[in-house]
């Protein structure tokens, strides 16, 4: 299982990096398609099967595709980039040790440690590890996606309703923005031409 | 976890047939590149202009509104598998969800944005 | 199952009403839009107001004082009341400055305002919102219908770069917010900010290891707030923003979203993470000064208006981060006294850059204010007194304003804040005086000054009101004060 994890983010890493890297924005979008993939293996490694599902299908399925209508729509040269990425490494190695370290400080913490009795024993003085109870596996299980229909139609309720919103300002807010209904074309309006009345259509002009 | 083994297996399986199949005629294949042989061609001249036309914008339109209707239906999903749990609760709130989003598609529908020319 | 959520809808009336009204004015409008575009924008307009005039009724006579609904997912309470009035309020405003606008622009979209009705809603979600996930949810809502209302005008270039810097910008902020939220998520097992709030009791400066890490959760958290918010060090997208968005849009640009987000800042930080003040001040301290000086230095340089406007934006912004930074009950009434006046002064200004347009197109550079004394005298007093009261001159009401927010700061030993807010009104003074001298002591030149198109009767009756508000609202402050201190004791 260890393997899995190693090699899956390994090479979701190593494609992350390929993204800002490649020369070709095509490329990119395959890479990214890349690190979706690996990521949603990471996700069935931790057991969260639905959400590997729903990677594969909105991510790569629909957001990963829209990307590619955008790359090709822009139609970026490939010689068109001539600076060097150089000027930006202080600063990002900057930046990027600042969020590394503040992560390791954030990384294996507990606030609240569960059971301050269910230590471990404590010697050698070594740093005290809970050990939690887990309850998941104490009753009987539950696939991921009944856990998450279970509460998020019903209890969580306020969360679901509010997706439908944001894809609702989603819908018109693309319309708006890139519908263009060209004046010069001719559309046919078909409930208008089957409601055509004969005894109508023609009449004596005189 | 286990019954994801097999899922595994294919893609092992079709990780190394592409592989083959792409990797094969570059060993395989004699590559002998020349200048005439891998230059566009265009009827005898050098090439005026890049070869893609203008990409259209409907296909955006087109791959948001995908998009959209894809994420409902995957809340149609987990839905559908507790149905008989929720009771009347989740299935009102279920239809309130798709009546939103009918909002939007009877918005799109008069709109024209599926409307190819 | 319902009876668990009865009680929930009918504490939500509000926000289901403007729903309610809004999904008939979006079918309305995509229904009978054919033909009649040119109609259809101010018959929504006038029916999309009197939804919000309802949706303030029903929010004002509420019998539901304090609730929590929906699971633990959202809030009614005093301070969530006033600022959804004072949002809908703003919006209101917004409609009565688009009528004319949208004719002169020839915007016939009537999803503009569809838009800021499902922003509005998103505004008052937010304000509601009780738990990380909800606020984070209200947030990106309201940031998707704004990101397309900043682009509206599509074949203007200005507001094409403007949606998509605030696009990009809001994206990036909503990662950060989406980092620091998760980081708390694992730190502390829940995302709920009361119980975060009663879980971090009598935490205090004891344990720096671990709670160091909730500091770095915190940290990302506040940058999130203060990039949407556009304080200074993070400010830099909203001059482009304010510069390049349609003009009614950059005016609720500055007073809508800051209103909610204020709100959202002052429950995240008061409600959940009150234990860890001294971290988070210090947070608010370095930001509300950059802002403030940020503010007014960066003004200085300005020769466009709707820059100029975003720069005293950031500089307001930075006088109410102050009153958040004091972590007392005195400073957070001094933020929605300054809130409400921000508001009528911000709509002031705004209704006056409206009314400047002339025959060849709207006015973009602060030289267009030129003689505004002798094309229109009435306008360039109003405009004047409103510069006025953002300097923070008595007795106009943004005097009243910054005095209490300074009090506020000097009892809670903010000293230094104090000085320089007083310090920046200064500077700010300078840039404001000298736009009046443009308006007033111009030389006037022999070309003909060109002469302004007329003011519809909304804009007239909105640059009147807020005019008499800011010219009256330091002789009768109570009704003021008691609203903002009842909304800030529900914090309490």
């Amino acid at each position: 299982m260890n393997l899995f994890l190693a090699v899956f983010a390994a090479l979701g890493i190593s494609s992350s990096i390929m993204v800002i890297r490649a020369n070709n924005p095509v490329y990119s979008v395959l890479y990214l398609i890349l690190v979706f993939v690996n990521v949603s293996g990471i996700l069935i490694l931790q057991g969260l099967d639905f959400f590997a599902m729903i990677f594969l299908v909105v991510y790569v399925g629909a957001i990963a595709v829209l990307f590619l209508f955008v790359v090709m729509m822009l139609n970026i040269k490939i010689e068109e980039r001539q600076e060097s990425m150089l000027r930006y490494v202080p600063v990002g190695a900057g930046i990027g040790l600042i969020f590394f370290l503040e992560v390791i400080i954030a990384l294996d913490k507990e606030f609240v440690p569960l059971n301050p009795l269910a230590f471990t024993s404590l010697d050698n003085d070594s740093a005290l590890i809970p050990e939690y109870l887990h309850w998941g596996t104490t009753l009987g299980q539950k696939t991921g996606i009944e856990a998450i229909g279970q509460v998020i139609y019903t209890y969580y309720f306020y969360y679901f309703f509010m997706a439908s919103f944001i894809l609702l300002v989603a819908m018109i807010g693309a319309i708006l923005l890139t519908l263009h209904n060209d004046p010069k074309v001719k559309r046919q309006e078909v409930f208008e031409q089957n409601a055509r009345e004969f005894s109508r259509t023609i009449q004596k002009a005189s | 976890m286990t019954e994801f083994f097999p899922i595994f297996i294919f893609l092992i399986i079709s990780l190394g047939l592409s592989l083959i199949l792409v990797g094969i005629p570059f060993i395989v294949a004699p590559q002998k590149a020349d200048p005439e042989k891998i230059s566009a061609y265009e009827c005898g001249f050098d090439p005026f202009d890049d070869a893609r036309g203008k990409f259209d914008i409907r296909f955006y339109l087109v791959a948001i509104l995908f998009i959209i209707f894809d994420l409902e239906v995957s809340f149609l999903f987990p839905w559908s598998l507790v149905l008989g749990e929720i009771n009347f609760f989740g299935f009102w709130t279920m239809i309130f969800f798709l009546l939103i989003l009918t909002l939007g598609f009877v918005y799109e529908w008069k709109k024209g944005a599926l409307d190819w020319e | 199952m319902f009876y668990l959520f009865e009680s929930d809808f009918l504490g939500l009336i509000p926000e289901t009403f403007l729903l309610l009204g809004l999904s008939t004015l979006l079918g309305y409008g995509v229904w009978y839009e054919k033909g009649r575009e040119s109609e259809m924008t101010s018959h929504q307009l006038w029916v999309g107001g009197l939804c919000l005039a309802f949706t303030f009724i029903l929010l004002c006579e509420s019998p539901l004082m304090n609730m929590i609904l929906c699971f633990n997912t959202l809030i009614i309470d005093g301070m969530s009341a006033y600022l959804k009035a004072l949002i809908l309020l703003s919006t209101l405003c917004i409609f009565g400055l688009s009528f004319s606008y949208l004719q002169q622009e020839r915007i016939k979209a009537f999803e503009y305002v569809i838009l800021l009705l499902l922003a509005t809603l998103s505004l008052m979600l937010m304000v509601s919102s009780y738990d990380f996930i909800s606020l984070y949810l209200a947030i990106e809502f309201q940031s998707l219908g704004l990101y397309v209302l900043a682009a509206l005008k599509r074949d203007n270039e200005y507001s094409t770069e403007a949606g998509l810097k605030y696009f990009v910008l809001g994206a990036f902020s909503s990662g950060f917010y989406l980092f620091g939220a998760s980081l708390i998520y694992g730190l502390t097992g829940t995302t709920n900010f009361e119980d975060l709030g009663i879980l971090f009791t009598g935490v205090g400066p004891t344990d720096l290891f671990t709670q160091g890490s909730v500091v770095v959760g915190l940290l990302f958290l506040s940058v999130a707030f203060l990039f949407k918010i556009s304080a200074a060090p993070f400010h830099m997208w909203s001059p482009d923003v304010y510069e390049g968005a349609p003009t009614v849009i950059t005016a609720f640009f500055s007073v809508a979203p800051k209103l909610a987000l204020f709100g959202v800042l002052i429950r995240v930080f008061y409600l959940g993470f009150f234990d860890f003040l001294f971290s988070w001040q210090q947070i608010f301290f370095f930001c509300s000064l950059a802002s403030m000086v940020f503010g007014s230095f960066g003004a200085l340089a300005q020769v466009k208006i709707k820059r100029l406007l975003a720069f005293s934006s950031i500089g307001h912004v930075g006088y109410m981060l102050i009153g958040l930074a004091t972590g007392s009950l005195q400073g957070l009434q001094g933020i929605f006294l300054y809130l409400l006046i921000y508001l009528v002064m911000t709509i002031n200004a705004f209704s006056v850059v409206l009314s400047l347009r002339t025959h060849e197109g709207e006015p973009r550079f602060l030289l267009d204010l030129k003689n505004l004394n002798l094309k229109s005298p009435i306008l360039a007093l109003t405009f004047s007194l409103t510069l006025f009261s953002m300097a923070g001159i008595p007795p106009l009401a943004g005097f009243l304003s910054k005095f209490y927010l300074f009090f506020a700061a000097l009892d809670a030993s903010l000293y230094s804040l104090a000085i320089l807010g007083v310090l920046s009104s200064v500077i700010s003074c300078f840039y404001y005086i000298s736009i009046i001298k443009l308006m007033y002591f111009h030389k006037a030149e022999e070309v003909q000054l060109k002469p302004l198109v007329g003011i519809d009767g909304q804009k007239g009756f909105l640059l009147g009101i807020t005019f008499f508000g800011i010219l009256f609202i330091f002789l009768y402050p109570s009704p003021f004060f008691l609203l903002s201190h009842a909304a800030a004791l529900s914090i309490s």
